[in-house]
């Protein structure tokens, strides 16, 4: 990739952060804040793990293997969370 | 040949700076018996305790500490270090690689098991005594205010050693095998052992981060006064989920090196292939999976979620079927077999018998309604010991009688060995079948009434774990005298396939004088051809030969050495615990000067199977599996901010204690230093080595920077009362952004190596692989605060 | 093993009972065909080694067919089939206790005994008392660490977790004494963390209920 395009990746990780930072003071209700938030934060990690851990020209493997323990770790979470739901 | 090279055994420095996979190997094996011991002695005192009811020969303080370190020392300490002396030793042989991947690293695995046993053990000798809360060490009962003692700082303190040690084997090992497997040799071609290893690592992988995550909780909450267990919101559940995140997976983790295992010995006494090996792979892969679907089932009677315990349940009772699959297939190997009985094949064949009966009173454990009467009583002591004992460890039992000639190059003693099995099976089932029988008697009860009726059962299990422990003696003197005066034997008495036994007993120190190859119908060839039919170049063994002397390297035990003096400082003062800190960076700057001098080689092969992983250099891939584990270490911690924060009934609003600007200020501070971090390896690539210094620099005043303004921000916290013992807000605050800012810290430390190595000229574009690795790192530390930063500033 | 002692304990004999039936037969079967095995193909002096026996310097050969491992997997889900609806079937009775005439009791957990508070306020300390044959409702909770809160002779128990509020029910046939023990480590005093349950005779049970603040006991 060439230098623009890892600077234009940065400018993306910085305009989610301001529409993470705008939309909290937006009157939206907890469940389209929190998902909306979630959703940048997922954008933001995808950009960095897709380009600037070069993900996109890695052997699948190696995403597989990093999204095995997304899936662990997140299965973890979910039990967790609804414990006493 | 290099034979004249060979080091002596009697060299003292050979075991302590050695990174020989076989030297290894064998100091696992010499130290997983010294732990062997002393677990077992601690069951001997506890079993003589409850021969008779009201006995009063241990007080139940001291009982308390015998049943948790002989839990904690069994589990850990002894049955999976004892699969990995046989992993160490002969993975690189079975697959025909000549060392692991990173042997300094295997060797630093090594000392830091070792002393962080003996870390844990300290707590013996300290006012108080040892940990005592159970080798699953409860919560609230293992927070300062129920256990104020050393002992189990120490326990916990020892455990995160051994959490590092293992993380590191974990790399090793999962590098090794999919990087540098000999020419032909396929994922399906590969042996047995060598597959139940590959996936004991997978399950560690994923699963000790969570018991890490779940110790660095406690320790903080011991240490600083956190309050993540004992508060009502965390807690006991809190723990129970992370625990046994871990500990289920964990029980997989003992048994499956011993049950792969038998998927060798058993064909090799059978003189028949093993049955449906891709069947039996097939359900070892299932039942690695499904591992991590079940441990909710510990928690059956703790009032969470009933949809969850039904889940839990049904995936408890379907993991029964892969091992039924696996089980059976090594019955059906035995058919129009011509069996011989020598004693590994007698200790395979009573790891089945011995394990089905465990598995089978495993199904009752699955069950909600049953839980409900046998929770907490002998009745589940009986089903893990024959699961960990009866199966997990008369298998390694198994592997040992089977590698001991390749290891020592002598024969033990058949007619012993046949004893040894004879009184093994009968004492083990005297000792461990009655406990069926207790189902109504507590665990962890240090004495009992006359009245209950316990006593016989207890008298007869006692008498039955005397004689148990005696034929540990047997098994020992076997070996000695083996060791002595043992018939040699040749490269193959078993007449088995494999690599392993086609080299000599014991193999040379570089194992391989030529790469073998595996030739598409099964034949190992040492012609120098591979399978495809271009060749191997020959002699990397000449270089191994002379470079025995470069494979010393003192770093590996200093390290972890440095480390045991900085927990140790934790307990007895700052003087101690800046000695050790001094120690452990003198041993990181001498690691970095080897490197840089070209000093330490590991060889890699040239020609290697490395599939599914083609292409990938070892190191990266090293770096990639690495941060698998982070991604779970750090998902336990979100999971417990989650946890804590669903259950609390308030939480402070954004903006009234985190302030948004420091997040915010820190979220472009870290963003832009990925963004110079990525720009130098883009710089490096196309050999602008200027803009690589420069792009380093950068990236390390923006981490510093980062760092600098995270302490102002907890400086302006502290200054306004909020400190670590401020309540779950607080707790989670600190511990999650702690975590991430030593994570953080260790960048750094290696980012002032490249800096270094930048401005010496060392980074260039041919030659920038650390440069990447870093840069892999540095993305992942990124992408964790991405998550943290609205969890904790805006939400 | 004492029968009638309550619905969910008789209900838990009969499935203990059950599970116990199917495993010992699928042991011994197993075990068997394995002892089987390896007697019947013991090597004899002068046999021939079978054909594919293991070769030096060759790696095995591939043998057996996933039709095996399909069928061994359809044999065990079949004996899990009845057993896994007899357990959800007895959850259903242990978890859902009768709504209609009961007696709610909260118990405590303390380091290290057990304390029993009773719907008019009535609170004892290691001797509790009910009413046969009415049912019994236990919440259970603990006032310090992770206790298990089990009266052995009716195979219930239910962890005592501070902060959180746990459920469990009997419904005594049987006057007599019982075991209340503790079942989860909780320190020095683990093994002394006993309590009685003491079934009584329900008018017995009703005039020592009314004695309202009296001896604590």
């Amino acid at each position: 990739m060439k230098t623009f395009g890892y600077i234009g990746i940065w400018v993306g990780l910085m305009v989610a952060t301001a529409l993470e930072l705008t939309i909290i003071g937006l009157p939206l209700g907890t469940t389209r804040l929190i998902s909306g938030i979630l959703g940048l934060v997922v954008v933001k990690a995808l950009l960095i793990a897709v380009f600037y851990q070069n993900l996109l020209h890695e052997s699948k493997s190696i995403s597989s293997l990093y999204l095995l323990g997304l899936v662990v770790g997140t299965g973890l979470l979910l039990a967790l969370a609804v414990t006493y739901h | 040949m290099s034979h004249e090279h060979e080091i002596p055994s009697w060299s003292v420095r050979r075991w302590l700076f050695t990174t020989n996979h076989k030297d290894i190997g064998i100091l696992y094996l010499l130290t997983s018996f010294y732990f062997l011991l002393a677990g077992g002695l601690l069951s001997l005192l506890m079993r003589t305790q409850l021969a008779f009811p009201g006995s009063s020969f241990l007080t139940a303080g001291s009982f308390n500490q015998a049943i948790t370190n002989h839990g904690l020392l069994m589990v850990l300490w002894f049955l999976s270090p004892m699969a990995f002396a046989f992993a160490n030793y002969c993975i690189p042989l079975q697959i025909g690689a000549r060392d692991l991947a990173f042997p300094r690293l295997n060797a630093m695995s090594y000392w830091l098991y070792l002393f962080g046993g003996l870390l844990a053990a300290l707590g013996f000798f300290m006012p108080g005594g040892a940990i005592d809360g159970g080798w699953t060490v409860y919560a609230p009962l293992n927070t300062i205010r129920f256990s104020p003692h050393i002992g189990v700082t120490l326990g916990g303190a020892g455990l995160l050693m051994l959490i590092a040690s293992v993380t590191m084997a974990t790399v090793n090992f999962l590098v090794t095998i999919f990087t540098m497997r000999a020419p032909g040799m396929s994922l399906s071609k590969m042996p047995m052992f060598t597959w139940g290893i590959l996936l004991t690592v997978f399950m560690m992988l994923y699963a000790f981060p969570s018991l890490g995550a779940g110790v660095l909780m406690l320790a903080a909450d011991r240490i600083l006064g956190t309050v993540y267990f004992s508060s009502q919101e965390g807690g006991a559940i809190l723990w129970d989920h992370i625990f046994w995140f871990f500990g289920h997976p964990e029980v997989y983790i003992v048994l499956m090196p011993g049950l792969a295992a038998l998927g060798e010995i058993l064909p090799v006494f059978a003189r028949r292939p093993l049955y449906g090996k891709k069947i039996v792979i097939a359900a070892l892969v299932a039942a690695t999976a499904m591992s991590f679907t079940v441990w909710a089932h510990h928690m059956f009677l703790t009032g969470i979620n009933p949809t969850l315990r039904k889940i839990m349940t049904l995936t408890t009772e379907a993991i029964s079927i892969p091992f039924g699959v696996i089980m059976l297939s090594f019955i059906m190997t035995l058919v129009r077999a011509s069996i011989k009985f020598t004693t590994p094949m007698l200790f395979a064949l009573g790891t089945v018998a011995l394990f089905i009966i465990g598995g089978v009173t495993g199904v009752f454990n699955s069950s909600v309604a049953l839980d409900y009467g046998l929770r907490g009583t002998y009745w589940i002591v009986g089903h893990f010991h024959y699961t960990m004992v009866g199966g997990a460890v008369t298998g390694l039992i198994a592997a040992l009688y089977f590698w001991w000639p390749k290891m020592t190059g002598r024969m033990y003693s058949e007619r012993l060995g046949k004893i040894h099995f004879a009184f093994y099976v009968l004492s083990f089932n005297l000792l461990f079948f009655p406990m069926h029988l207790l189902v109504d008697m507590p665990r962890r009860v240090y004495t009992y009434s006359p009245e209950t009726g316990w006593w016989s059962l207890n008298f007869i299990a006692t008498i039955g774990a005397m004689i148990f422990g005696v034929t540990w003696l047997i098994l020992f003197a076997n070996l000695y005298k083996s060791f002595r005066h043992g018939k040699p034997v040749g490269e193959n008495p078993w007449n088995a396939p494999g690599i392993e036994w086609t080299i000599s007993s014991p193999p040379p120190q570089h194992d391989f004088d030529v790469t073998p190859a595996i030739m598409p119908d099964g034949a190992i060839t040492f012609s120098g051809l591979k399978p495809d039919g271009g060749s191997i170049l020959l002699h990397e063994s000449a270089v191994h030969g002379e470079g025995e002397e470069t494979h010393f390297s003192p770093w590996p035990l200093v390290i972890p050495l440095g480390t045991f003096v900085v927990l140790l400082g934790i307990g007895l003062g700052f003087p101690v615990l800046l000695a050790g800190a001094a120690i452990f960076a003198f041993a990181i700057v001498g690691w970095g000067r080897d490197d840089l001098a070209s000093r330490f080689i590991a060889l890699e092969p040239r020609f290697a199977e490395g599939w599914p992983f083609d292409g990938v250099g070892r190191v990266k891939l090293g770096v990639w599996i690495f941060l698998a584990s982070e991604v779970v270490l750090f998902s336990t911690l979100i999971g417990a901010y989650s946890f804590v924060r669903i259950n609390s009934a308030t939480w402070p609003a954004p903006g009234t204690i985190f302030n948004i600007n420091h997040g915010t200020l820190n979220t472009v501070i870290l963003l832009t230093s990925s963004l110079t971090a990525v720009l130098s390896l883009a710089y490096a690539r196309i050999g602008k080595t200027n803009m690589v210094k420069i792009g380093l620099l950068a990236t390390f005043v923006l981490g510093a920077t980062f760092l600098a303004n995270k302490g102002l921000e907890w400086v302006e916290l502290f200054e306004h009362g909020f400190t670590f013992g401020s309540g779950l807000p607080a707790t989670a605050f600190f511990i999650t952004t702690g975590a991430h800012g030593a994570h953080m810290v260790g960048g750094l430390v290696v980012l002032s190596y490249l800096v270094f190595r930048a401005f010496t000229e060392k980074i260039t574009k041919e030659n920038h692989g650390s440069l990447e690795y870093f840069g892999l790192y540095w993305h992942f530390v990124d992408i964790v605060w991405v998550f943290l930063f609205p969890l904790f500033y805006l939400m | 093993m004492a029968t009638n002692l309550s619905p969910v304990t008789t209900q838990w004999e009969s499935l203990f009972i059950l599970y116990a039936t199917v495993g010992s037969i699928v042991t011994a079967v197993v075990i068997g065909w394995l002892l089987y095995n390896s007697l019947r193909y013991r090597a004899k002096l002068g046999s021939k080694e079978p054909d594919d026996a293991p070769k030096h310097g060759r790696l095995p050969l591939e043998r057996g067919s996933i039709k095996g491992g399909l069928i061994i997997s359809l044999v065990v889900i079949g004996i899990l089939f009845p057993i896994t609806l007899a357990t959800l079937q007895t959850v259903d009775l242990i978890e859902h206790p009768p709504e209609d005439h009961t007696m709610i009791i909260t118990v405590h957990g303390f380091q290290w005994g057990w304390k029993f508070v009773y719907p008019n306020g009535k609170e004892v300390v290691g001797e509790l008392r009910v009413p046969k044959d009415e049912v019994v409702i236990f919440k259970v909770t603990s006032d310090d660490v992770f206790h298990n809160f089990g009266i052995y002779e009716f195979k219930i128990k239910v962890d005592a977790i501070p902060g959180r509020e746990t459920k469990i029910w009997i419904q005594p046939h049987t006057t007599g004494v019982y075991n209340i023990l503790c079942f989860e480590l909780c320190g020095t005093g683990h093994t002394m963390m006993k309590a009685k349950m003491i079934v009584m005779e329900p008018s017995e049970f009703h005039s020592w209920y009314s004695e309202l603040g009296g001896r604590k006991n």
